[in-house]
């Protein structure tokens, strides 16, 4: 069976308020995450959410590429082909 | 442009004396070489080789990566205390031996010391303009402090490397070898308090710097060096760092009373995150022999 899509805004969102609490409100796939005010140990952990939950792993040298949340979808999309994954 | 002066007044200048207690007597900031095998490395407590044995064994063998003689000038970038400077002087008896450091306590140590040909200045290898070109240089820990967190997200290492190594180049004569150590960042943990205690030790404790990746150092020694050999040597660090854990826990009155719980509880957190973080893989270290190439 087909596995349900992955919605990056939201676990984006989920994710924020797990590791940082914060509530983000105006995200977009361009919105550039360091902007959001969260330290890199911050990011990082949110990045350990994510592939937790999709139980992938994002290679090291692909982790500094991630500027916007949708780098990290198009990232997440290519480890993850057969399931649909939008932002 | 990595640390400041003032990020490494953060990191080396709490206090000479409180340096003193954990580290070993000729205050080596960096891993030494226990070479135990691997069975004693795996186990909790380290083996019958000392902390102060272990440096003096870390010192030989960049000495012998560097070629070193009798005969040789030798610059040490990023010089500590001057523990390799007090090896070069009182053991390999060279020729002259100078020492750069971005510390005022680390050199007025040195000065201290009143070393045979030796001497030392406070001075970053980016002023650096020696007269006078050495036959070895030798760095120990030192490029950690190269580039920054956000320079390295900006992809800016292999560059800053390699300014390193151009320079490096040329303050040396033809035919001169390098002894160089580095820590390395193997991969990024996924653990959150590691993750958290990796992140604060790379800010507070050692603000301005991030260590390096392998793959960017062999990059950026060319076109300036040839890489002779690599040994990489996590196990030892692990166990360096277990020692002085185990140093600092035998003062912890003292340090509590000299210099404040804050002193004795952020050493034991950083001490404690790199004993795991070598145990764990997120970081390494490594030794290279390095030719430079005239
Ligand atoms: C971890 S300590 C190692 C000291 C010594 N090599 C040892 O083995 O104990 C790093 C050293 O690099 C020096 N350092 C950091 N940035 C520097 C710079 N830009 N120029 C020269 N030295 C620097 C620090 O002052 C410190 O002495």
């Amino acid at each position: 069976m087909a596995q349900p899509p992955v919605n990056v805004l939201e676990m984006f969102k989920q994710a924020a308020l797990e590791v940082d609490n914060r509530t983000l409100t105006d995200l977009k796939a361009d919105t550039v995450i360091s902007s959001l005010g969260m330290d890199s140990v911050a990011v990082m952990e949110l990045v350990s959410f994510f592939e937790e939950k999709l139980n992938v792993r994002i290679p090291d040298e692909e982790l500094s590429k991630i500027r916007t949340v949708g780098d990290l979808r198009d990232t997440l999309q290519k480890l993850m082909p057969d399931r649909a994954v939008a932002a | 442009m990595g640390s400041t002066k003032a990020d490494i007044a953060v990191s080396y200048d709490v206090s000479n004396e409180f340096f003193r207690l954990w580290l070993d007597e000729r205050m080596n900031y960096t891993c030494g070489i226990f070479d135990e095998g691997p069975e004693r490395m795996k186990l909790g407590v380290p083996g019958p080789v000392s902390l102060e044995e272990s440096q003096l064994r870390k010192l030989r063998i960049l000495s012998d990566y560097a070629h070193v003689t009798s005969a040789s000038t030798v610059l040490d970038i990023g010089c500590g205390w001057g523990a390799d400077l007090e090896y070069q002087a009182t053991t390999n008896h060279v020729k002259a031996a100078h020492g750069i450091t971005l510390s005022e306590a680390q050199c007025a140590e040195i000065r201290r010391r009143a070393l045979p040909n030796v001497t030392a200045s406070v001075c970053s290898y980016l002023d650096y303009r020696p007269e006078v070109k050495f036959d070895a240089i030798i760095s120990i820990c030192m490029m950690e402090h190269i580039v920054s967190p956000q320079e390295a997200r900006d992809g800016k290492s292999i560059a800053a490397y390699r300014n390193y190594f151009r320079l490096a180049h040329e303050w040396t004569k033809p035919g001169a070898y390098f002894g160089l150590q580095t820590i390395l960042r193997n991969f990024v943990p996924r653990d959150r308090k590691d993750i958290q205690d990796l992140g604060w030790v790379t800010y507070e404790i050692f603000p301005g710097g991030i260590v390096p990746r392998l793959e960017e150092i062999i990059a950026a020694v060319n076109p300036y060096f040839e890489v002779l050999e690599l040994k990489t040597r996590r196990l030892d660090y692990r166990n360096t760092t277990w020692h002085w854990r185990d140093r600092l826990r035998k003062n912890e009155a003292h340090i509590r009373a000299t210099w404040g719980d804050k002193v004795f509880d952020d050493y034991e957190r950083y001490l404690s995150t790199c004993v795991t973080g070598f145990e764990k893989h997120y970081t390494s270290l490594a030794q290279y022999s390095l030719k430079r190439i005239d």
